[in-house]
């Protein structure tokens, strides 16, 4: 069963996306320790930016805290960084892989994996540890670390999902990275990530609120900013979304997998 | 496959393949919307690029195939490769299959030549383990011992050839796929390759080649299949088969003139 949707036996499979995996790790930060740290470095960056100019205007919606505001800004940002730096090259990995598949029996599905985990390699390395000390440090949150795992885990599979969704879709329409950085920008841009979600126009709210990863981004800040625990109905709300959009971005990349040949 | 008897290789039975033509305004997700809200939603092209083709091969046989350009030569070869899934028909192949088709296709430039070759190993089928096993003897076979931690990208083409002609045909294979790589590299390693190829024909291995060096497959192979336009349009001698490709190559240049 497994088998017959892998395409090949479980274990080639896993030592497919092993090796890709290693290569795409390899290949982008060979050489550089500042390499596996970029995926903080960048978020540092631009919460810094933010804080300086919407720090002051905002704090009113985090305690009066600025550094309450810097700090939602930065887990917004790497959430939102790790989504769509994942996406956007698994977007391309099918596409540039297209004379090796000419070549060669390899199942269709290992690139844009093993481009999502090489991602979630960096994030894990580079991103969490942080996310913990920040808890443990500023928000005195121990208890509240295990919650850090279903916002995580809703994560990785709303990325996997839309992963598999933009290289298949990728394939039959090359205009779809242009569209698709519109997409992601207006993502960005409808997510709280550096604005409190109550300046959003009350009828758009739950809209707003309710998203994919503005739910993983609330959460995570739950934990790590203000020392709650996520309410229930979040950490179901987003691993509902997260197994929806996994088994569609699936079910749309095994379904038109079948005339990848024609257009590579 | 209950009636395959033990020396079949491979057995192609009516296989038809059907494969989309791409043209730039289907290529494109905004003119593709606008062209459907103004009703000029067209089907897709299609093209038969495999028309009910036959075959089968044995232990001990090697087929060759030739044609003209754009015949199916290629397709039909990536078919028994299983890179392509037939639209209609079966395809049984048994073993173990060394395709060399075109190899080096899976090499990262950025990566050094040991690295490369546990990659293309495992793209190729072997896991992790062989790959690392089987290096000096590879390493050794492509003559880049002194190159090991060079980027592949440094590297010429003739070594990148070698390279990959090294890693995929050193395995004992019982089906073995030929896409023109006997002229890879330099006159001392084409004859060091040919040399590794005659040796799994001596041991019977089955081979599928394809090549336009007319002597070559008239001097290699047992049976020569000549394609026209996806379907088999002479299967049978070597040198029937040359000639049937001659005749017809001299006919449409007779045709066009």
């Amino acid at each position: 069963m497994l088998e017959r949707f892998l395409g090949v036996t479980f274990d080639r499979y896993v030592s497919l996306v092993a090796v890709l995996t290693g290569r795409y790790v390899k290949v982008r930060y060979r050489g550089s320790v500042l390499g596996i740290f970029w995926s903080v470095l960048n978020p540092l960056i631009m919460t810094t930016l933010y804080t300086l100019i919407f720090g002051k205007a905002f704090r009113g919606y985090y305690g009066s805290s600025v550094f309450d505001y810097l700090f939602a800004v930065f887990v917004g940002l790497v959430v939102m960084n790790y989504f769509s730096t994942a996406t956007g090259q698994a977007l391309h990995s099918i596409v540039v892989n297209g004379l090796l598949l000419n070549k060669m029996r390899v199942p269709f599905s290992v690139f844009p994996i093993a481009t999502v985990i090489s991602n979630s390699v960096q994030f894990v390395v580079g991103v969490i540890p942080l996310l913990v000390i920040i808890a443990l440090v500023v928000a005195h949150n121990p208890l509240g670390i295990p919650f850090l795992i279903p916002p995580l885990i809703a994560l990785a599979l709303v990325t996997v999902g839309v992963s598999m969704f933009v290289a298949a879709a990728y394939v039959f329409f090359r205009d779809v990275p242009h569209i698709y950085e519109l997409v992601t920008f207006a993502i960005f841009i409808a997510t709280p990530v550096f604005y409190p979600i109550g300046i959003v126009d009350p009828r758009f709210r739950p809209l707003v609120q309710w998203s994919p990863l503005s739910l993983i981004v609330q959460q995570i800040r739950d934990v790590v900013v203000t020392h709650q625990l996520p309410p229930p109905t979040e950490i179901l709300a987003s691993l509902a979304w997260g197994i929806v959009i996994f088994v569609g971005g699936w079910a749309v990349f095994v379904r038109s997998s079948r005339r990848f040949m024609d257009y590579l | 496959m209950i009636d395959a008897p033990s020396d079949l290789r491979i057995r192609l039975s009516d296989v038809t393949l059907v494969r989309r033509v791409q043209h730039e305004h289907t290529m494109d997700l905004k003119r593709s919307i606008f062209r459907a809200l103004r009703g000029l939603y067209e089907k897709p092209e299609e093209r038969r690029v495999l028309d009910r083709v036959s075959l089968e091969v044995r232990h001990g046989e090697r087929l060759g195939i030739v044609g003209p350009n754009g015949a199916g030569k290629s397709t039909l070869l990536k078919v028994m490769a299983s890179i392509l899934r037939p639209t209609s028909g079966s395809v049984f192949v048994h073993g173990v299959v060394a395709p060399l088709i075109e190899i080096g296709a899976g090499f990262d430039p950025d990566l050094s030549v040991v690295d490369n070759v546990i990659l293309y190993g495992v793209l190729l089928g072997f896991n992790r383990e062989a790959m690392a096993a089987r290096m000096e003897a590879i390493l050794e076979f492509a003559e880049l011992e002194p190159y090991r931690y060079a980027l592949v990208k440094t590297l010429s083409s003739g070594m990148l050839a070698r390279l990959g002609f090294g890693v995929a045909s050193d395995i004992q294979p019982d089906v073995l796929l030929i896409d023109e790589v006997l002229s890879v590299g330099d006159e001392h390693f084409r004859k060091k390759s040919r040399e590794r190829i005659m040796g799994f024909w001596e041991q019977g291995i089955a081979s599928v080649i394809v090549s336009h060096d007319l002597s070559l497959i008239a001097e290699a192979c047992d049976r020569v299949v000549c394609m026209d336009a996806g379907r088999i349009g002479f299967i049978g001698s070597p040198r029937t088969a040359v000639r049937f490709y001659l005749d017809a190559v001299a006919e449409r240049e007779g045709q066009s003139r």
